[in-house]
């Protein structure tokens, strides 16, 4: 669990869920808390930030996504980059189970890092068989 | 006051440096969108583009 060991990889979702202050974000809040006394304990792929990026600009704009990074860079969190072959195995991930790109970086994250990866998605649900995911609802 | 910039696209913002960054952050974007439903509905769209 999560909430025991206080490391884990965020999934986009995640993320947007704190920022919006959405039912679960209030839990990743008291996570982030805990890494503040702990770094580096929680990650998130440079793609699913840039998923939440353009998420963000699509809805309020690009100023608002800037501001969105620049918050982040703030947090305790990690941004992991994507290498040659982890980009690889998110393309395998990706033909395999059915799931978007940058859901597909997340799950090889929570792979390589050997961290649960908290989603509020639940086509994750088909990567349980090779990485722990903990739905949040 | 201390400042992060960020440069994206051209566009740079300028946000304090805060004592309490998690707490300040905290749904910042509260109100402006369904954005957990936004984020899923992109999703989707993608994966059925992708088919």
């Amino acid at each position: 669990m999560p909430a025991k060991s206080g490391s884990f990889v965020l999934d986009a979702s995640a993320l947007m869920a704190y920022y919006s202050a959405e039912a679960p974000g209030d839990r990743v809040k008291e996570w982030l808390h805990k890494a503040v006394r702990n770094p580096p304990t929680v990650f998130i792929s440079v793609v699913s930030l840039a998923e939440v990026a353009m998420v963000v600009e699509k809805h309020s704009g690009l100023a608002a996504s800037a501001a969105m990074l620049a918050r982040t860079a703030q947090l305790p969190i990690e941004i992991v980059p994507l290498e040659y072959d982890s980009a690889v195995q998110a393309a395998h991930f990706q033909a395999v189970y059915s799931l978007p790109f940058a859901s597909a970086c997340a799950a090889v994250t929570a792979l390589e890092k050997r961290r649960p990866l908290l989603t509020t998605d639940q086509a994750f649900e088909a990567v349980r068989q090779v990485i722990q995911v903990e739905r949040l609802d | 006051m201390h400042i992060h910039m960020v440069d994206q696209g051209g566009v740079l913002v300028i946000v304090p440096l805060i004592r309490d960054p998690v707490e300040m952050a905290a749904g910042f974007l509260a109100g402006e969108a369904a954005w957990g439903k936004a984020l899923l509905a992109s999703r989707k769209k993608e994966a059925g583009d992708a088919s």
